[in-house]
């Protein structure tokens, strides 16, 4: 009998990334048995090695893989998986990322925590689970590389948590600390969320299903514009289902009021981590799916996408002007954000796409600096993360201030940081589309957002400290602060670099 | 569209029916209630409390533990109906599925997942 299984397009070598990083998962899993081995010391050394090989072979794949030009087909593995640039470029966004949350690891797992070996392990597969996320060409493929992330990240959350060993019996007597029970709030309202929208998000791609006959993501795209039966109702719930399970992922408005809470009690390595990545993970399906499948049926999602990219602009910033948590305050900064990036996915263009790479790449930078800043600062308790910590640290720190202060002037947006470029070419995609309105409530949004950046500087350089507070420099944050500081203004004087990295690296 | 017709006047003559039987039995039924007859199983163990207490989490590890491996077995029996046809990769696939979760049961053991006490 005939072999059921098509061999011709498995390319393992494209999948080389991701094999890296689940082997070394697996790895520290069973490291973290061995009671010598199991600290964060060693851990996080095996890490970063397999990080960085993953770092290395995604260029080197960015380079070799199909494109438009090439004429290859990037389809792979039955077409469940794509092998193309744009899927590698997120591979390094993911990458970059999860080097957060390893460096965080100088804190967090604390020191009595059993359960080292899990962080790192779960951090990697979240990785995993983002960068198949990030090249599915199936809705299958989406949702369980979605599920692979999200449920780490739920365990994540909680990771501030001391570990109970289970056997107490339920007693009042028992004191919680802040941490353990901001972070048990985080991981339990993500997961409760998380999981409803999931469900939503799978509900929706059964209808699409239910209304193509296919999951193909490709010939999803093909149907709609080919044969004119396809576009029926069922395909729009589908679509809305959908984009509200996606929504939830980059906590657009309204599936925004988790975010808050749940950044808040996650350990900060962690909040960073997904304050980035898991907003570039599900824009990458997003871009996919709105993209690739649905641009025939542009004039009936068009409306729900810009309303809820004006309302997530302008809820988000208006949030976040009355945080003095500077971990909540990055979170509605955040959500404002995500309303920025989906005005690249409502130009619907080209030129649209690669201004969502652009500003995901810099957005990058800004928020792991910020993050970092924040880790560095970090101190215990309610007020840990207050925005008082940060009163007079121009004085005592006058680099550490200087690069924050960089960080909140590129998150909103001020030439000649990258930040304002990132803006830029969002707001020119979306004009030349013919979208000015988006653009003027965009303009006005940031306006908003400098008072609440603003603020993080006025305190470092305008006010006297109330009291010493101690911090290190740990030396991988440093080097985060100091990269994307150099990141940063790199791109901010020679963006066009990068722009056309974004250009060639459009899926197609 | 005649299929949908049939379908609705099932729809509509079940209803009706369904509808009719419980309006007859509620008006026209004799009532006369004991309190053998009020207690919610009419036969089994009689609730002694709510069912809200606090029990240990290490139910909550087992059962998670069970559906893995139950998952995995489920996953097995398609495989196996088709293996003829998926021939070696089959195999090679199905052992690497086995040897993460092996991974992962070994963690568990190792980590003292397994112990009551």
């Amino acid at each position: 009998m005939s072999s059921l299984i098509n061999f011709d397009d498995m390319n393992w070598i494209a999948l080389a990334p991701e094999l890296i990083i689940l082997v070394t998962a697996l790895f520290i899993l069973l490291v973290g048995l061995n009671k010598t081995l199991n600290n964060n010391r060693y851990l996080s050394q095996a890490s970063l090695l397999g990080i960085g090989a993953a770092l290395v072979c995604s260029l080197y794949l960015w380079n070799m893989a199909p494109t438009a030009a090439s004429g290859t087909q990037p389809g792979m593995f039955s077409n469940a998986l794509i092998n193309d640039r744009f899927s590698q470029i997120f591979n390094v966004i993911f990458l970059v990322m999860s080097l957060f949350a390893v460096f965080g690891s100088v804190r967090y797992p604390q020191a009595d925590n059993e359960n080292k070996a899990e962080y790192f392990s779960l951090v990697l597969l979240t990785v995993m689970g983002m960068m198949f996320l990030a090249k599915s060409g199936n809705l299958i493929t989406a949702f369980i590389s979605l599920e692979i992330f999200s449920v780490s990240l739920y365990i994540l959350c909680g990771f501030s948590a001391k570990h109970g060993t289970g056997r107490e019996i339920a007693s009042d007597k028992v004191e919680l600390s802040w941490e353990t029970l901001s972070s048990q709030e985080s991981t339990v309202k993500y997961l409760l969320t998380g999981a409803f929208a999931s469900a939503i998000l799978v509900y929706g791609m059964a209808l699409m299903y239910a209304g193509t006959g296919t999951t193909e993501i490709r010939l999803i795209g093909q149907l709609l514009r080919e044969n004119p039966y396809t576009s029926n109702l069922l395909v729009y719930i589908g679509m809305g289902l959908m984009f509200c399970g996606l929504a939830f992922k980059v906590s657009l408005v309204p599936f925004h009021s988790w975010t808050p809470d749940v950044y808040q009690g996650a350990p900060t390595p962690i909040t960073g981590f997904m304050s980035v990545a898991t907003k570039a993970a599900a824009f990458a399906v997003i871009a996919r799916i709105f993209f690739i499948a649905l641009p025939e049926i542009q004039e009936i999602w068009m409306p729900f996408l810009f309303g809820a990219s004006v309302l997530t602009m302008l809820v988000g910033n208006i949030g976040a002007v009355f945080q003095d948590n500077v971990k909540r305050m990055l979170a509605y900064s955040g959500i404002a954000h995500a309303g920025y990036l989906l005005i690249g996915i409502v130009a619907n263009s080209q030129e649209g796409m690669a201004s969502i790479i652009f500003y995901l790449a810099i957005y990058l930078f800004m928020n792991i600096g910020a993050f970092a800043v924040v880790f560095i600062m970090e101190g215990e308790g309610q007020e840990g993360n207050s925005i008082n910590r940060f009163k007079g640290l121009a004085k005592r720190s006058p680099l550490l201030a200087a690069a924050m202060s960089l960080f909140m002037v590129s998150l909103a947006g001020f030439p000649p940081t990258a930040g304002f470029f990132g803006k830029l070419y969002v707001f020119v995609a979306a004009i030349k589309a013919g979208y000015t309105l988006i653009t003027i409530l965009a303009v006005i949004a940031s306006v908003i957002s400098v008072y609440f950046y603003l603020r993080v500087i006025v305190m470092m350089y305008f006010h006297e400290e109330d009291e010493e507070i101690p911090f290190t420099i740990h030396k991988g944050m440093g080097a985060i602060v100091t990269v994307s500081t150099v990141a940063i203004l790199a791109f901010g004087l020679f963006p066009s670099s990068l722009m056309q990295l974004a250009l060639d690296s459009i899926p197609f | 569209m005649t299929e949908y017709f049939f379908i609705s006047v099932f729809a509509i003559v079940a209803l009706v029916v369904v509808g009719a039987l419980l309006a007859l039995s509620t008006i026209l039924g004799p009532r006369n209630p004991t309190p053998q007859k009020l207690i919610p199983y009419e036969c089994g163990i009689i609730p002694r409390e709510e069912a809200k207490g606090r029990y240990p989490v290490r139910f909550a590890t087992i059962a998670m533990l069970f559906i893995i491996f139950d998952i995995e077995v489920v996953f097995m029996y398609p495989w196996a109906v088709a293996l003829d046809q998926l021939q070696l990769f089959g195999l090679i696939e199905m052992v690497v599925f086995i040897a993460i979760l092996g991974i992962a049961y070994v963690y568990i053991w190792g980590r003292g997942g397994l112990e009551w006490d």
